[in-house]
């Protein structure tokens, strides 16, 4: 089977090892489609012009054919029971994980993905997976219903709250194709398919493919280091530059203004707070050191800056080091 | 016999009101309608409801596409159009779709179609409608509120804003509604056919229809008892599909789609019913393979209730239960394709004229074909889970809803027109509106298959770049369907105001209900008819007939076959001449 790495008219490309097979059930039913359609309705455009109402032209009337009443009641299961049986043996086959997956945990929330890779490093709207290694994502999800899918590689299962459930692909590496400035082979688009909410159509990711090589330095150096190094040759940048890309990549300026003279609105403009005063809801104030900066992005709801009650910070789920990161960067605000 | 207990009155009234009785003047004043018992009037209040309903639906599609025109916000906001596209899914389906042909033109017609006078319980009939109306207005009442799409997901429907529990009590009662007029139907297929009138000469819509109720009856106490659930579980905080509170998402889903895939069938099979008596009249022929037309639709009704979890394939549920879930679909393919052979078929040696039922019967066989043959990608495991919430999906049932029910529907309500309201209507007027619909309903949604399959997911307020063209390719079409909505409008009014007046038989068809005046006498026929031919024998009419329809055929032998008292039976013969006069006057 021929892999088309670049979209075609109706489907886009085909960029895991499952993706030709599914295709290729597509086609077949298509054309068989196709097929049907050009009969019936020639065959209604013909008997349309060939017995079109004229003068001194009866009607036949209608006989009993019970064979061939019989013959299209049942010649159309075999097509029928051709796509029933390649489409569940692709199907399981697409459901069953091979033994030595990469397994990386997804966790939806509205209206956020969050990947975990198997060591412990974790991403929030972007992911990066290996190339020609299978890879399981394990899916939960923290409040609604959502669903991972990923049109390059024919996958999707929904994120349902209190149970797991899992997909797998494996990418290919086109041929002739070569990594990028950040050790990227190509981007997949990931769609949250099951209605979330407000921002359901803004709860977007992307996969990044690398080479299997770039993605074990990618593990060894932590998501701040994707794109720099090869083989242990990693330089972390400065946590606040870092930093600020993840403020972008989660999100953070939806809400949080992050410009001197920002809006406060929905949440406060975080321009220059790192080390003021806050006054808290209830009274209080408290200095916003990094204690209290981490608590906040960890615990939205514990304390309050006056006159937010009445807006709900989403709960990021973030490693550490990005939690630092982001810390870093609104100390830098300034 | 419940036929007999009909001779008396109807012969008797029939004597006392002698010019142009019919059931739209029989009774004048707004109390008049409100009170009345009579099927044919309820039907009409029925279709003015749904009328309604299908405008509101309407303007919220049209809004939507607005929106979707260019990516980002355009007109509304995204919970504005999260609302917007809940509310055309709900009133579509709970408030025009469902009650549309079976409650409208099924009330009107069903019982004239077996020669009733009415339905078997004419009471229920307009408690039914008071039901429908009230649960309306609860749907009407969260008119900006509810945010969950018509399916009312868990957990988020636990979530979100509190409209959704008027939303779903307005659905809760409007299946009341549903599941009365579906057993006042049954009832009366069953007891109320003239003589005569034997199952295998049963009209192909009141076979439909009766399927249809069967459904009804059968499988809208579950969406009842799910709602219920779902109500219990907001107020009273009980874990059932929360799995907060211990409960199971999932089992929602079973639950809802265990209605709403019957529920599918609810909605098409009244389609296929129309079609089927609009492809006889109009190609002046009998349905071909009638009884397997007919036991198709009893198929599709019974089948219908072992499919519903293939709407759940990528939701979490066992592969096991897809493996079960995709063979039985693929089944459902076979009766929906013996009925399109069967229509095929009927067109062959025919004697086919293309006045605007017409029409609107072939473009539902076009389009029925492309929406039944995409269900294959849907019924396939493998392709489903990328096509799984997408626009496919999305284009694939408005293929079969439009395309199929609607479009069926409407072919009725142009096929019937002359008989309920005794005038006709501007048929140059009719085929423009048609070719409006037929143009903007593809461009509309044949482009949303491409948007599908290329990945684009349902319910998404913004998109990528890439979807643009397709996106405002497909807005356009849907302003090209409203237009043609609003001429078809403009047509009925004028009909209504300044319409010719209708024969009692326009297009020379065979069905029953052609046989007694246009409008109908308050008591359908002057007398109990007879049914001494079947309702699509063309091959006994003379060529006359074929051009003016049928005279009277089936009253001539209500005289001979019954033996009526002798009172009635001569004002009937008076009747009978004034009526094959009046049908001449008309014709020339």
């Amino acid at each position: 089977m021929q892999t088309q790495t670049t979209p075609s008219f109706q489907l886009p490309a085909q960029l895991s090892t499952i993706a030709p097979e599914i295709d290729w059930i597509y086609d077949f039913i298509f054309y068989v489609s196709l097929v049907f359609f050009v009969g019936i309705v020639g065959a209604m455009v013909y008997f349309m012009v060939k017995y079109r109402r004229r003068p001194g032209v009866k009607a036949e009337p209608t006989g009993h054919h019970n064979t061939l009443e019989l013959f299209w009641t049942f010649s159309p299961l075999i097509l029928l029971f051709m796509m029933f049986h390649w489409g569940f043996q692709t199907y399981i086959q697409a459901s069953v994980a091979p033994d030595d997956s990469l397994n990386i945990r997804v966790r939806a929330s509205q209206w956020i993905w969050n990947f975990e890779h198997p060591n412990g490093v974790s991403e929030t709207g972007e992911v990066h997976v290996p190339a020609g290694r299978p890879v399981r994502m394990v899916i939960s999800s923290e409040d609604v219903l959502h669903s991972f899918f990923v049109p390059d590689f024919r996958v999707k299962r929904d994120a349902v709250p209190g149970m797991f459930t899992s997909l797998w692909f494996q990418a290919i590496e086109p041929e002739g194709s070569e990594p990028d400035a950040n050790h990227v082979l190509y981007d997949s688009q990931v769609f949250c398919t099951e209605y979330c909410g407000t921002s359901h159509s803004a709860m977007l990711a992307t996969v990044h493919v690398m080479r299997e090589a770039d993605y074990d330095a990618f593990l060894a150096h932590g998501p701040q280091c994707a794109g720099t190094g090869e083989g242990g040759s990693c330089t972390p940048p400065e946590l606040a530059t870092w930093g600020a890309g993840n403020f972008q990549r989660i999100g953070c300026p939806t809400c949080h203004s992050a410009a001197s003279g920002g809006p406060s609105a929905p949440g406060p403009n975080l321009f220059g707070i790192a080390g003021t005063q806050i006054e808290l809801e209830g009274g209080t104030t408290v200095t916003a050191d990094s204690a209290y900066l981490e608590q906040s992005i960890r615990e939205p709801q514990a304390q309050i800056v006056h006159g937010y009650t009445g807006v709900q910070m989403s709960h990021f789920r973030l490693g550490d080091t990005q939690i630092a990161s982001l810390v870093a960067y609104i100390e830098s605000l300034h | 016999m419940a036929t007999q207990t009909g001779v008396a009155p109807a012969g008797s009234s029939g004597s006392a009101g002698h010019e142009e009785i019919d059931y739209l003047n029989a009774e004048k004043g707004v109390w008049s309608w409100m009170s009345t018992v009579d099927h044919k009037r309820i039907g009409i209040m029925y279709l003015v409801a749904v009328m309604t309903m299908f405008g509101v639906g309407g303007f919220f599609a049209l809004a939507l596409r607005t929106e979707l025109i260019s990516p980002g916000q355009t007109i509304m906001t995204a919970d504005h159009y999260n609302q917007a596209f809940t509310l055309h899914g709900a009133v579509m389906v709970f408030l025009f779709i469902i009650p549309s042909v079976p409650a409208a033109l099924g009330n009107f017609f069903l019982p004239i179609m077996i020669g009733a006078k009415d339905v078997a319980f004419p009471r229920l009939n307009l408690a039914s409608f008071y039901i429908y109306v009230f649960g309306a207005c609860f749907a009407v009442a969260s008119i900006w509120g509810v945010d969950t799409g018509w399916t009312f997901y868990t957990p988020y429907s636990q979530h979100t804003n509190a409209s959704v529990l008027s939303m779903t009590t307005g659905a809760f009662i409007m299946g009341f509604s549903s599941i009365l007029t579906g057993l006042n139907f049954i009832a009366t297929v069953h007891k109320l056919r003239a003589p005569g009138l034997s199952w295998q000469r049963l009209p192909l819509f009141v076979w439909g229809v009766y399927a249809t109720s069967v459904i009804q009856v059968l499988a809208t106490p579950v969406l009842a008892i799910t709602l219920f659930l779902l109500i219990m579980e907001r107020v009273l905080t009980i874990g059932i599909f929360n799995p907060e509170l211990g409960g199971d998402p999932v089992l929602f889903q079973h639950f809802f789609w265990f209605y709403s895939h019957p529920a599918v069938y609810i909605m098409i099979l009244p389609g296929m019913a129309v079609v089927n008596e609009l492809i006889a009249t109009f190609s002046k022929r009998k349905i071909f393979g009638y009884m397997f037309v007919a036991m198709s639709s009893v198929a599709l009704a019974l089948l219908g209730f072992l499919v519903w979890g293939h709407h759940m394939f990528v939701a979490g549920m066992s592969d096991y239960a897809g493996l079960v879930f995709s063979g039985l679909t693929f089944l459902i393919a076979i009766p929906s394709g013996v009925k399109v052979f069967n229509w095929v078929a009927t067109l062959y040696k025919g004697s086919v004229s293309f006045e605007s039922p017409m029409l609107y019967a072939l473009a539902f066989l076009v389009l029925f074909t492309i929406g039944g043959l995409t269900g294959l990608f849907l019924g396939t495991l493998a392709t489903d889970i990328h096509l799984h919430d997408t626009y496919f999906v999305v284009a694939h049932f408005h293929y079969v809803m439009v395309g199929g029910t609607v479009f069926g529907f409407l072919g009725g309500l142009h096929y019937w027109w002359p008989k309920m309201f005794g005038r006709m209507y501007n048929e140059n007027l009719a085929r423009v509106a048609f070719t409006f619909v037929f143009i903007g309903f593809n461009m509309t949604f044949f482009t949303q298959f491409i948007l599908g399959s290329r990945g684009m997911p349902r319910r998404y307020y913004d998109y990528l770049p890439q979807f643009q063209p397709l996106h405002a390719f497909s807005s356009v079409g849907s302003y090209v369907l409203g237009v043609g909505f609003l001429i078809m409008l403009y047509m009925f009014i004028d009909a209504i105001r300044n319409g010719k007046k209708a024969p009692p038989n326009p297009w020379g068809s065979a069905g029953y209900e052609w046989m007694t005046t246009s409008p109908p006498h308050p008591h359908n026929f002057h007398d109990t008819p007879v049914m001494t031919r079947g309702p699509y024998d063309y091959h006994l009419a003379t060529e006359e007939e074929l051009s003016t329809g049928f005279h009277g055929e089936i009253a001539h032998h209500a005289a001979d076959d019954v033996a009526p008292p002798a009172a009635p039976a001569a004002a009937r013969d008076n009747d009978d001449s004034d009526n094959d006069e009046k049908s001449k006057d008309d014709d020339e």
